[in-house]
């Protein structure tokens, strides 16, 4: 899943970039208004969390700009005020949930995850396919009911396509989603990591949930 | 005002028109005593002619008199002649049976003219010769009782009063409709600022005269001016809430990590001083009262609000339902509205389990024509137990003496009501959890 944070403040915004990185999201970010406008049109970004108070443009023009123009992915506003005209200003240029400052990062990270669900259809915090489970507040993955260790980006992978099952996901889409602007994109990695979660849900090979469409990506089969 | 205006312009009115009474009446007399004057003295030069002395110094009587009255028994005018001792030598036929009182002489040459009782007396000294070398002095006297001085001021009087009755009155229902007119654009300015305070229009917009244009343009001004520094206010405490609050998210960051056991008591205190932050930052934004009170539509409050905190309560699924009486409004500060409002719906939103009903309704009791407001927020969540209601409303009267994890919302709430001297309570809903219901007077005008 890949995140765009946009705040001026340099050290919150390194706190909230690191801080998503270790949970296993991708993470772009910008420092001001413009920037992040320009991130959050032109890059396959999967959830924005926006400072409303921001240099140059405000975090309200920022999510209205994105909103005519189309994007529909989860945006949560960030704001050091709290008053209720301003949430609802911000709710209503087309924001979907905010947080006050200061804030405890789960609380954020759960919002996230939540909206993330939310947005790709799924009704619960824990997704579903066939015998594997993805608790997306806990980062938990089962198979059978018994806890299943994942890397990092092996956790990214699933949870990427559990929620979207069922679809057929270039080999880019996957890139653009898992990867952020900072990050060496080598495309063989991918193939290398797919390999490893098929052997740790798998390892007897008797089902082959990642079918590889050859020239068009792959696709997460929904299991029984 | 207009009444005030009545009451003195018919006091003037009544002064004046009395003293100007007294004088016409005054005049009147005087101008009638110098008219009786005048006719009695006619009369006495009248008999000087017709009258003569003897030689032996006797009068002689002329026949017939000048004046058929003077010979007429009790035609209430009587003519005496005395002689410089006071003694009466002559005295008409009409005064046969008369006693005359108060017959003065009069000095040679000189007149004396008095009112004696009823009557008027008119008396003139002459030296009258007789024969060559003698003379003596006689005072001629013309009296009249008549009833004619009486009727003539009385009937003036009657007429006086009648005509000065009626130019009062036409005075006083030209003087109303005139207040009426002169004050019709002041009237006309209290309706706009009756539309003001009802929200209807911004500022007073119509054109008047220029003594109430420069009232209307200060007023005006007024209102703007208090607009702007209630906005200047919020922008002001909302930018330093903002700069402080950036700064505690940092510390935050750091502080908020379960694997330094030993940063938890900075943590506690970063959350106290955001929570003391936010609830003073909430009181001094509300403290700033509107002297220019708008109403505010409730409705359009509620269904923004409730629009977008269910965005945010979307997996929740809640029914929500609406008892909103259209028209009814919020007499004071929109943000005041915004933030009771958002508060108890997002703890309805947070606490409920299926359902919600919102009500919001015109309280019975009319107060100067302006009505209460009572609104109700239910929910089906698990409600506050009766022993605890108490409590959670005494809850957060100081920020810093909250334990942690406590909002601020309700303490806002109670202290936003009780700026409009309204009354909230909490009780049980007919859907089976809390009813936070909120009475708010009639607007204080």
């Amino acid at each position: 899943m890949r995140i765009l944070i946009v705040e001026d403040e340099a050290t919150l915004r390194g706190q909230l970039t690191d801080k998503f990185r270790q949970t296993g999201y991708a993470v772009d970010s910008a420092d001001n208004g413009k920037i992040g406008l320009f991130h959050g049109l032109e890059y396959p970004i999967d959830l924005a969390v926006i400072d409303l108070g921001l240099p140059d443009m405000t975090g309200i023009e920022v999510i209205e700009k994105l909103r005519v123009q189309g994007k529909t992915y989860p945006i949560i506003i960030l704001t050091a005020r709290s008053r209720w005209q301003e949430k609802v200003e911000g709710l209503e240029a087309g924001a979907d949930d905010y947080l006050t400052k200061p804030f405890v990062f789960e609380e954020l990270q759960a919002r996230v995850s939540a909206l993330i669900r939310r947005s790709a259809g799924h009704a619960t915090p824990i997704l579903h396919n066939g015998a594997i489970a993805l608790d997306t507040r806990t980062q938990d993955v089962f198979f059978d009911d018994q806890p299943l260790v994942l890397t990092g980006f092996e956790y990214r992978l699933l949870h990427y396509f559990m929620i979207n099952i069922g679809k057929v996901i270039s080999k880019t889409e996957l890139m653009d989603h898992l990867y952020d602007e900072d990050s060496d994109k080598d495309s063989n990695v991918i193939e290398v990591f797919l390999g490893r979660l098929r052997k740790k849900l798998y390892p007897e090979n008797r089902l082959k949930p990642f079918e590889t469409l050859r020239g068009r990506g792959y696709r997460f089969n929904v299991l029984t | 005002m207009r009444n005030r205006l009545l009451i003195a312009a018919t006091f003037t009115l009544i002064a004046f028109l009395g003293l100007a009474g007294m004088a016409l009446d005054r005049a009147f007399i005087y101008s009638a005593k110098a008219a009786i004057r005048h006719q009695l003295r006619t009369q006495v030069h009248a008999l000087l002619q017709v009258f003569e002395i003897a030689d032996d110094g006797s009068l002689i009587i002329p026949d017939p008199m000048p004046e058929r009255d003077l010979t007429r028994l009790n035609s209430k005018l009587y003519a005496v002649i005395l002689n410089n001792r006071g003694e009466i030598l002559w005295r008409s036929e009409s005064s046969v049976g008369i006693e005359l009182n108060q017959l003065e002489t009069a000095e040679r040459g000189k007149e004396n003219f008095s009112r004696v009782g009823e009557g008027f007396h008119y008396s003139f000294g002459v030296e009258w010769g007789i024969g060559e070398d003698r003379h003596v002095d006689l005072t001629w006297t013309m009296i009249d009782t008549s009833d004619y001085y009486r009727d003539t001021i009385s009937l003036y009087r009657r007429e006086l009063v009648l005509w000065l009755g009626m130019a009062a009155l036409l005075l006083l229902v030209m003087q109303a409709v005139i207040l009426r007119w002169g004050l019709k654009p002041l009237g006309a300015v209290t309706r706009e600022l009756d539309l003001i305070e009802h929200a209807k229009q911004d500022k007073i917009l119509g054109k008047y005269p220029w003594e109430i244009a420069q009232l209307s343009h200060r007023i005006n001004l007024f209102i703007e001016n208090e607009r702007r520094n209630l906005t200047r206010y919020r922008d002001t405490l909302g930018d330093l809430a903002h700069s402080l609050k950036t700064p505690l998210a940092v510390i935050k960051g750091i502080t908020d990590n379960k694997n330094r056991p030993d940063l938890k008591n900075i943590d506690e205190v970063v959350d106290r001083m955001n929570k003391i932050i936010e609830y003073q930052l909430n009181r001094a934004v509300s403290s700033q009262l509107s002297v220019m009170h708008r109403a505010v539509d409730c409705e359009e409050a509620m269904r923004k609000l409730h629009a977008s905190i269910k965005k945010v309560y979307v997996d929740k699924c809640i029914d929500s339902t609406w008892e909103i009486e259209p028209g009814a409004v919020f007499h004071g500060n929109e943000s005041d509205l915004f933030e009771f409002l958002g508060n108890i719906m997002d703890n309805a939103f947070k606490w409920g389990r299926s359902r919600i009903l919102f009500v919001c309704r015109s309280d019975g009791v009319a107060g100067k024509g302006y009505k209460g407001l009572i609104i109700e927020i239910h929910d089906d969540g698990p409600g506050i137990a009766r022993a605890e209601r108490a409590a959670v409303l005494e809850r957060g009267v100081r920020a810093d003496q909250q334990t942690p994890g406590q909002g601020i919302g309700l303490a806002v709430v109670r202290e936003i009501v009780q700026r409009y001297d309204g009354i909230l309570t909490i009780e049980t809903s007919h859907l089976g959890g809390a009813l936070i219901r909120t009475r708010f007077p009639a607007a204080r005008l």
